[in-house]
C-alpha cells in the first residue's frame, strides 16, 4: 500500500506492506530505534508512541491502521537540541537505569501532562500502570514526572505573565 | 505470519470484502494481533471495521445511549454521558488493561471475543445492553445475553458485523458497583469479576437487585436466584449468608493459571458481602 504518514513532524510517503507492524516501520524503515520492543504482545509498554497525541502500543498496531495520522516517538520530543522537560526530569531524578523502558514511560508521561498538567502521585502511578520497568525504578520515575509537571506549569505561567 | 490487512472506507466496501473469502474482523487489535503473534490464529485476511462506522460518537438516542462498536475503553471511561448514566460501565472500562490498551481496545472487540472474564461485559449484562448487528440485508437487534453463546462463541454470522451497542436508561436511584479481583491491578485478566445494581426502599429493603459475575462460568452470568431471593428483603447478616449459598450453586468456575476453581468459588461467594455493606464501601461508585 501507499502509506502517507507524519512522523516526528515530517510528512512521508512510503510503499509498504499493509500488515507491517508500526514498530517495525519506525525502527527498520525509518531508524527510530528509540521505540523498543519488550514483550511484543502488549504487556510491557516499551513500544509506546503517540498517534495523534494518544498513546498506543506500536507492536500491536499495523501501518494500515495509522494511514494519514501523526506519529510522535521519543526522537521527536526534543526541540533544537534541547530536551523535553519530561526527558530532562528523568535524567535529573535518576528515573533511568538500564534505559530500555524509558522511551515508553516518557511518551505516556508526555500524554498525561498534556491531559492533566497537575496530576497527583497516585494519578501518575495509575497512568503509567501499563509500563513495566525491571530495574525497579518506579519511585524515581514518578518523581521525574512530578518534577516535569511542576516545571511545565511554571513555564506556562511565565508565558502567560 | 503474513496476512492481508484490509481497511474498507465504508460499510458497503466492508460487506463486499466479507463476501470475498475467509476473514477475521479487526476492531482495535489488542487481542487479535496477540493471538496472531502467538500463532493461535493465522488468518489470511483481516478486515478493519473502523471505516464502516458512520456514527463514531457515544450519543443519547431517545431513552437509550448508543455506543459505537469502535468506541475505545478510554473514550467510554471518560465519557460524561456514560459516567452520569452508567457509572458501572465507566468503572468496568477503567478496569481494562492499562492506559495504552484502553486507548486501542474497543467495546465491540470485547463483546465479540466473548471472553468469560471480559471486564466490560459485566456492566452490559447488568444494564441489559442490546447489540445492533448489520449485514447487507439490514440490521438486527440482540441482547448481550442472547448474542454470547459460550466462551469465545457468539451468534455473529458470516457477512455480519457488530455496529453499535444500545444501553437502555436506568433510574438514578440505583447504586452501581463493580469489582475486579486479579493478581495485580494493571494488565491482568480477572480471577473473578462482580458487579451489581441495587435499588433500596427508604427502610433499606431491596426493591431491585441485579447481580452479575464474570470468570466463574463459561459466560458472564446473572445470579438470578440471588436477585430473586433478596428482593423485598433486608440486607442483614442472615439474608446475605443465604445469598452466599445460592451463589455457590450459580457458578461453575474452572481452575487455570490464574486461580484454582475452589479459590474462584471462595472469592465469588465472599464478594456477596459487598452487597450488604454498600453504605461505607470504598468501591461504591
Amino acid at each position: 500500500m501507499q502509506l502517507e504518514i507524519t512522523v516526528n513532524g515530517k510528512h512521508l510517503e512510503r510503499q509498504v506492506d499493509e500488515d507491517l507492524r508500526l514498530i517495525d516501520f519506525l525502527r527498520e524503515e525509518l531508524g527510530f530505534t528509540g521505540v523498543k520492543e519488550g514483550c511484543g504482545v502488549g504487556e510491557c509498554g516499551a513500544c509506546t508512541v503517540l498517534v495523534d497525541g494518544v498513546s498506543v502500543l506500536s507492536c500491536l498496531t499495523r501501518v494500515a491502521q495509522v494511514d494519514g495520522k501523526e506519529i510522535l516517538t521519543i526522537e521527536g520530543l526534543s526541540e533544537e537540541g534541547e530536551l523535553h522537560p519530561v526527558q530532562q526530569a528523568f535524567v535529573e531524578t535518576g528515573g533511568v537505569q538500564c534505559g530500555f523502558c524509558t522511551p515508553g514511560f516518557i511518551m505516556v508521561a508526555v500524554e498525561l501532562l498534556e491531559l492533566n498538567p497537575d496530576p497527583t502521585r497516585e494519578e501518575i502511578r495509575e497512568w503509567i500502570e501499563g509500563n513495566i520497568c525491571r530495574c525497579t525504578g518506579y519511585v524515581k520515575i514518578v518523581d521525574a514526572i512530578e518534577l516535569a509537571a511542576r516545571r511545565m506549569r511554571s513555564e506556562e505561567e511565565k508565558v502567560e505573565t | 505470519m503474513s496476512f492481508e490487512l484490509l481497511v474498507p472506507k465504508d460499510e458497503e466496501k466492508l460487506f463486499s470484502l466479507m463476501e470475498e473469502g475467509d476473514y477475521k474482523l479487526l476492531a482495535g487489535g489488542t487481542d487479535l494481533f496477540v493471538k496472531i503473534k502467538k500463532d493461535l490464529l493465522s488468518p489470511d485476511r483481516v478486515i478493519d471495521i473502523t471505516g464502516a462506522i458512520t456514527e463514531p460518537k457515544i450519543a443519547e438516542k431517545g431513552e437509550k445511549i448508543s455506543i459505537p462498536a469502535t468506541a475505545t475503553f478510554q473514550e467510554i471511561a471518560e465519557s460524561p454521558l456514560v459516567n452520569r448514566e452508567f457509572p458501572v460501565l465507566a468503572q468496568s472500562a477503567r478496569a481494562v488493561g492499562a492506559t495504552q490498551l484502553r486507548n486501542m481496545a474497543t467495546i465491540g472487540g470485547n463483546v465479540c471475543n466473548a471472553s468469560p472474564s471480559a471486564d466490560s461485559l459485566i456492566a452490559l449484562y447488568l444494564l441489559n445492553g442490546e447489540l445492533t448487528l448489520a449485514d447487507r440485508e439490514g440490521e438486527r437487534r440482540l441482547t448481550i445475553n442472547d448474542f454470547i453463546t459460550g466462551p469465545g462463541k457468539t451468534k455473529l454470522t458470516r457477512g455480519e458485523y457488530l455496529k453499535s451497542l444500545e444501553i437502555p436508561g436506568i433510574s438514578e436511584d440505583f447504586t452501581h458497583y463493580f469489582e475486579k479481583v486479579g493478581r495485580r491491578n494493571a494488565l491482568d485478566i480477572s480471577v473473578c469479576t462482580m458487579g451489581y445494581l441495587l435499588k433500596k426502599e427508604e427502610d433499606g429493603t431491596v426493591e431491585e437487585l441485579r447481580l452479575a459475575y464474570g470468570a466463574v462460568a463459561p459466560k458472564i452470568i446473572r445470579a438470578t436466584s440471588v436477585e430473586e431471593y433478596l428482593q423485598g428483603k433486608k440486607l442483614n447478616r442472615e439474608n446475605i449468608a443465604e445469598a452466599k449459598k445460592l451463589v455457590r450453586s450459580e457458578i461453575s468456575p474452572i481452575g487455570d493459571i490464574r486461580g484454582s476453581a475452589e479459590y474462584r468459588k471462595k472469592v465469588a461467594v465472599r464478594l456477596v458481602e459487598k452487597i450488604g455493606n454498600t453504605s461505607n464501601s470504598a468501591n461504591e461508585i
